[in-house]
């Protein structure tokens, strides 16, 4: 590393914890509005890192703006300040082989961005994977 | 320009009518356009860090060009936050600066910007991410002129009920705000009301204008009052609005 190179705990910290886990094929730090790729580890599921990316921000948008998923009896209806809550938590796609999971990331700024993991279905544990992400999300806007 | 910008590596900015690249040593480092809200914009609308701890960052840091390690050291934002909303800004305004035009391209060497090193973007990923956004936004609703036109609310009764984030866009349409008003004003990338506005648009929940309708000069009448004083003259106005109605 050079000399007055500058690195702190960031993006590609957040996604190498996060392959750490039993099972993780790939991860990627994803805006969700634009379908932008933020950062990406490991292997990409589908065919590249940017169409993954892509297509999990469509899916992640249905979620977080379908009145349907938003939350029942609390305060975060679909009137709350949607940049800072997202009304969805996380979303979890299995496929025969595999789990996939998104999860929102809350900023202390407007922004819409989310973690995806993808994991094999047979080595990965979908509740430690769940718990851990949201450890690190929560320590990526924090730390 | 960009490309080949990269392939010397490179270290300076480049100059384009609708924004400024900043490189180093080919690497797209930041950018910026009048277009697009800046990072103190995005970080300060909403969150923690207020005007005075840019005030701050810019006095300490700021001569040295390491504005945004000034930032994460002295817990201004957190080192996730600082790279998200930074990627966030600089894709956002370098859509605004590669856009097609005919305007002159510069390149000035040597010149670096204030923020520092955050995260460098390979100018390929730039370039191509670009390119992917312009094809998103006609994908939503072929209407360029969404982009640039004031949003302006549906009269008609809403077919659907607006998206939470597109509702805050809508809440802003006033007829007068144009999607990067509205973006500065919610803190929000610019691209990102883009999206909102067109997919809105496409609802039918605010006017497509027609083509050619943001760039036309004001009408004559409304020109001349602007004429007359920059400070707007609300009796004249009303005179001028009754008269426009009576002719309708």
């Amino acid at each position: 590393m050079l000399e007055g190179d500058f690195r702190v705990p960031g993006i590609d910290e957040c996604l190498l914890h996060a392959m750490r886990l039993p099972g993780v094929r790939g991860a990627a730090l994803v805006d969700w509005t634009s379908g932008l790729a933020l950062g990406t580890v490991g292997d990409a599921a589908g065919n590249d890192h940017e169409t993954a990316a892509t297509e999990t921000a469509e899916l992640a948008r249905m979620a977080a703006e379908h009145p349907t998923f938003t939350p029942v009896g609390t305060a975060d209806g679909p009137d709350a300040n949607p940049g800072k809550n997202p009304p969805v938590e996380d979303l979890v796609v299995t496929t025969r082989t595999c789990y996939h999971v998104l999860r929102f990331v809350e900023t202390s700024f407007d922004s819409s961005v989310l973690l995806h993991l993808w994991l094999d279905r047979a080595e990965g544990n979908l509740a430690l994977a769940r718990l851990r992400m949201r450890e690190l999300t929560e320590r990526l806007v924090l730390e | 320009m960009l490309l080949r910008l990269a392939s010397e590596r490179a270290t300076g900015a480049l100059l384009r009518d609708r924004g400024t690249l900043y490189l180093v040593e080919g690497q797209v480092v930041h950018a910026e356009s009048p277009a697009a809200p800046g990072i103190d914009v995005l970080l300060a609308a909403t969150g923690r860090l207020r005007s005075d701890g840019w005030t701050e960052a810019l006095r300490e840091a700021g001569a040295t060009g390491a504005v945004g390690r000034y930032l994460v050291d002295s817990g201004l934002v957190s080192g996730g936050e600082l790279e998200i909303c930074h990627l966030g800004a600089l894709f956002d305004a370098a859509f605004f600066a590669l856009a097609p035009s005919s305007g002159p391209t510069r390149f000035r060497y040597g010149v670096a910007h204030w923020i520092g090193p955050v995260r460098p973007v390979a100018a390929e990923a730039v370039e191509r991410e670009t390119l992917r956004r312009r094809a998103l936004l006609d994908r939503l609703w072929a209407h360029p002129e969404t982009d640039t036109a004031p949003v302006v609310p549906s009269p008609r009764p809403a077919p659907v009920r607006a998206a939470p984030r597109q509702r805050a866009v809508l809440d802003l349409a006033d007829g007068v705000r144009t999607p990067a008003d509205i973006a500065r004003a919610l803190g929000r990338p610019a691209f990102h009301t883009l999206i909102d506005v067109r997919r809105l648009a496409a609802a039918g929940l605010v006017e497509t204008p027609r083509p050619g309708a943001t760039a036309s000069a004001p009408p004559p009448d409304v020109a001349r009052v602007m004429e007359m004083s920059a400070d707007p003259d609300i009796a004249l106005l009303r005179r001028l609005r009754d008269a426009l109605e009576a002719t309708l």
